[in-house]
C-alpha cells in the first residue's frame, strides 16, 4: 500500500511521541546521561546492537532493562561468566516425552530469543560463547543442530562491558565489535545527579515504568526511519569521515595518520546514516544533514577504529580521534 | 515512477525550490560578475595608465583595457558560474536550512511520499528569501582601492591631456582635408606637402585659379600650408638641427629667401605663373625643413637642443610668409584658417642670426 505524506507525517509525530516517552520513563529511573539515553533509543529504533561500557554500579542494567519495560517488551538477561555456554545463550534440543508418550528432541529457545537482550559483561564469556552471539546479532537468527530458529523482531542486544577489570576476561574480537551499531560509554554522575540518585533510590517509594506501545509500533518506527532520504552534503560527509579513518587515505588527518592502524568498516558508515535518518525525524525534517551524521559519528566509530601501538602507549582514546576525524572533515556544524 | 499531475502540490513545491534555486544562481553570478569588475576594470585601467605614462601606449589604452577587464570578468564569472546542486548548498550553509534545499533538489526526480515532505519543508523555508539579502554586493577593501586608483590614473590622464597644446590643428587638418580622404597622419601630411612642389610648379597660383582647382588639389593645398604644423609637433617641438637643414636653405640662403619672399609679392600681384611655383618651392624647402625636425630616428638633436640659426629663422618666416599668402589667396579652406591662424599665432616668433641681413 502506497504511503502519503499525510501518513509519514502522522508516523513521524507518533515516533517522536514515542521516543519522547521512552526519554522521560528511562529517565525516571536512570538519572542524567541524557545524551547516553537518546543514542541508546536512536540504536534501539534503528534495529542496532550497542555495546555499553562503563565501571560497574553506573546503571547500565536499569537503563537496559528500563527501555524493554517501557516499550512493553520481552526483556532477557544473560550473565556472562567464563563457563557460560553457547547453549545456554541460543538454546538447545532437549529429549523431552509428548502427550503419547513417545520421547523426541524438541528446541529449547535461550533467552537470546528476547526483543531486548542484555548481555551483561560480555567480555568474561568464552570466544566460543561470543561467537555464539555473532549470529544472532548479524542475521538475527540461531542454528542450533541444523535447525535455523528466527527471532522476532524487533530484535536488539545490549552488551556490557566494565573497562577497568580486564583480568580474566577475554576482548571481543574486531570482527564481533563491529557488529555493534554503537558503542556508548556510561559516565560516572555528577554530584548533581548522584544526590538525585541517592534520593530516588534510598526511600520506600518504588518507580513503576508506564508500559506503552509494543512490538509493533517499534516496527512501524523502524520503517519510517528507514524512508528517510539522505541529502548529497549528508552522504558527502560520511563518506569523508569513513574515508578519514584510514591512516592510508588523503584525508586522513595527522592524528590518523599517526595514532591509527584500521579504520572503520562499511557498517559504521550504515549506521551512521541510519542513525542520521533516526535524528532527522526526531528534529522534524525528512532528510539526513550533515550535522546529523556528524553528531553521530563518535558513537558509531568508537569501537571501529583500531589504534596502532603509538595510540596505545600514548593513550590516545579513539574518542579524541573521532573528535579529530570529525573537526577534519568539516565539525559538527 | 508514477505520473503525477503537473499542478500537485509536491510539484508545486519542488518548482518553488527550483525557482529559488535559479534566483539564486542567477544572483551569484550577478555579484560574481560584480566583484570582478570591481577589481579588473580598475586594474586594467590602472595598468593603461601605467602604459601611457610610460609612453609605451597610446592614451585610449586605459579605457580599452579597462572594458577589456569588464568583458573577461563577465565572462570569466559566467562560465564558473556553480550549477544548481552547488548553489543548493551555498544557500542551505547560508541561511542555515540543515541540507533543506541540496535535499530537496536532489529529490526533484523522485517520486514518493519523502520527496514531496522534503520538497514542501524546503519551499516553506524557502519563501521569505530575499536574495538580495543571502548575496549581497558588498566590496571589499582590495576593490575599493583598486576603483580608486583607476579614477584617480582616469582623472590624471584626462587632465594632463586637457592641458596639452598639442596637435589639434594638424590632425584635425588632416582628418578633415577638403578631398574627403581619410583621416590621415602627420607623416602623411609631410608627404603631401613634399609631393606638392611638382604640382604647383605647372599651375597657376592665383586666388581666381585656387578657385578653379578641383577638391583634390584643394586638399594639397590645404596640406601645403598645414604641413608645417604638423611637423614640429606644438610650440614645444624641437626646431630642426642645422645637420638636418635643407641644402636649399642653407646652402644657398639668398635663393631660399628670395624663394621664399617672392610668393608673398606674387600673391600680392596676382601674377602667374613662375611666382606659384615659387611660393610652392619655398614652401617646399621651408616644410621639408620642419618635416625634418619631427622625423623620428633622423638623426636631429634633441629637443632640449635649441638652435636658432638664421637659416631655421629664415625657413620659419617663409612658411609664416606663405602661409599667410596662402590665407591671402583663399587658398585655404574656411573650416582650416582658424587654426593656421592660431598656430602661427603659437609659434615663438624666430630670432635671426646676428650676421643676417635682411
Amino acid at each position: 500500500m502506497m504511503q502519503t505524506p499525510a501518513d509519514i507525517e502522522a508516523q513521524a509525530a507518533i515516533f517522536r511521541e514515542v521516543f519522547e516517552h521512552l526519554r522521560d520513563e528511562i529517565g525516571r529511573v536512570f538519572v542524567g546521561q541524557r545524551s547516553l539515553v537518546d543514542h541508546l533509543l536512536l540504536c534501539f529504533f534503528c534495529q542496532g546492537h550497542a555495546l555499553i561500557e562503563g565501571a560497574p554500579g553506573l546503571g547500565k542494567t536499569v537503563l537496559v532493562r528500563t527501555l524493554g519495560e517501557a516499550l512493553n517488551l520481552s526483556f532477557s538477561r544473560i550473565q556472562c561468566t567464563p563457563d557460560l555456554m553457547p547453549a545456554d545463550v541460543t538454546g538447545t534440543n532437549l529429549l523431552a516425552e509428548t502427550p503419547q508418550g513417545l520421547r523426541e528432541f524438541s528446541f529449547r529457545r535461550g533467552p537470546i530469543f528476547a526483543n531486548v537482550v542484555l548481555a551483561d559483561e560480555i567480555n568474561r564469556a568464552t570466544p566460543r560463547t561470543q561467537a555464539a552471539f555473532l549470529e544472532a546479532l548479524q542475521e538475527r537468527h540461531v542454528t542450533v543442530f541444523g535447525v535455523t530458529h528466527l527471532i522476532e523482531e524487533p530484535f536488539a542486544v545490549f552488551a556490557t562491558q566494565n573497562p577497568i577489570e580486564m583480568e580474566g576476561t577475554y576482548p571481543l574480537p574486531e570482527a564481533q565489535l563491529d557488529r555493534f551499531f554503537f558503542k556508548l560509554t556510561v559516565q560516572t554522575p555528577s554530584v548533581a545527579d548522584l544526590a538525585e540518585i541517592l534520593a530516588r533510590t534510598t526511600g520506600t517509594g518504588a518507580v513503576r515504568i508506564a508500559a506503552r506501545h509494543g512490538a509493533a509500533t517499534v516496527r512501524a518506527m523502524t520503517d519510517v526511519i528507514k524512508q528517510v532520504a539522505v541529502s548529497p552534503p549528508a552522504l558527502d560527509r560520511v563518506l569523508r569521515i569513513i574515508s578519514a579513518t584510514h591512516p592510508g587515505a588523503e584525508e586522513a588527518p595527522p592524528i590518523v595518520r599517526k595514532y591509527v592502524q584500521y579504520g572503520a568498516s562499511p557498517r559504521a558508515a550504515q549506521a551512521m546514516i541510519l542513525a542520521g535518518k533516526a535524528m532527522a525525524l526526531l528534529d522534524g525534517r525528512y532528510h539526513v544533514a550533515a550535522e546529523d551524521v556528524a553528531q553521530v559519528a563518535l558513537p558509531a566509530l568508537n569501537h571501529r577504529i583500531i589504534r596502532n601501538f603509538h595510540g596505545e602507549m600514548e593513550q590516545v582514546s579513539t574518542g579524541a580521534i573521532v573528535e579529530g576525524i570529525v573537526a577534519a572533515t568539516g565539525g559538527n556544524g | 515512477m508514477s505520473a503525477r499531475s503537473p499542478e500537485s502540490p509536491r510539484d508545486a513545491a519542488a518548482g518553488d525550490v527550483l525557482r529559488v534555486v535559479g534566483a539564486a544562481r542567477r544572483r551569484l553570478r550577478t555579484v560574481a560578475t560584480l566583484r570582478l569588475i570591481a577589481i579588473a576594470a580598475p586594474a586594467g585601467i590602472a595598468a593603461g595608465a601605467a602604459l601611457v605614462i610610460a609612453g609605451w601606449a597610446p592614451a585610449e589604452t586605459p579605457r580599452a583595457l579597462g572594458v577589456l577587464g569588464a568583458i573577461a570578468s563577465a565572462a570569466w564569472a559566467a562560465a564558473r558560474t556553480p550549477p544548481l546542486a552547488a548553489v543548493a548548498r551555498i544557500l542551505d550553509t547560508r541561511l542555515g536550512l540543515r541540507d533543506r534545499v541540496a535535499a530537496a533538489m536532489q529529490l526533484q526526480a523522485t517520486d514518493g511520499p519523502i520527496a514531496a515532505l522534503v520538497a514542501r519543508d524546503a519551499a516553506a523555508r524557502l519563501a521569505s528569501v530575499r536574495m538580495t539579502a543571502v548575496f549581497p554586493l558588498a566590496m571589499g577593501r582590495w576593490p575599493a582601492v583598486a576603483i580608486a586608483l583607476a579614477i584617480a590614473s582616469m582623472a590624471w590622464l584626462t587632465s594632463s591631456r586637457a592641458g596639452a597644446p598639442a596637435m589639434a590643428p594638424a590632425s584635425s587638418a588632416s582628418s578633415t582635408s577638403a578631398d574627403g580622404a581619410s583621416p590621415r597622419s602627420t607623416r602623411d601630411a609631410r608627404g603631401a606637402a613634399t609631393s606638392a612642389e611638382p604640382r604647383a610648379s605647372g599651375r597657376p597660383a592665383t586666388p581666381r585659379a585656387a578657385e578653379s582647382r578641383t577638391p583634390d588639389d584643394r586638399g594639397n593645398a590645404t596640406r601645403e600650408a598645414f604641413a608645417p604644423a604638423a611637423t614640429p609637433r606644438g610650440p614645444q617641438a624641437a626646431p630642426p638641427s642645422v645637420a638636418s637643414q635643407p641644402s636649399t636653405v642653407v646652402n644657398s640662403a639668398g635663393t631660399g629667401r628670395q624663394a621664399a619672399v617672392a610668393p608673398a609679392a606674387a600673391a600680392g600681384s596676382g601674377r602667374t605663373g613662375r611666382g606659384g611655383a615659387g611660393a610652392a618651392t619655398a614652401a617646399s624647402g621651408g616644410l621639408t625643413a620642419g618635416a625634418g625636425g619631427a622625423a623620428p630616428g633622423n638623426g636631429l638633436a634633441s629637443p632640449g637642443s635649441r638652435l636658432e640659426a638664421p637659416a631655421v629663422a629664415l625657413s620659419s618666416r617663409a612658411a609664416r610668409a606663405n602661409a599667410e599668402a596662402a590665407l591671402a589667396r583663399d587658398v585655404i579652406p574656411p573650416d582650416y584658417r582658424d587654426h593656421v591662424r592660431a598656430y602661427f599665432r603659437a609659434l615663438p616668433t624666430p630670432r635671426t642670426g646676428a650676421g643676417e641681413t635682411r
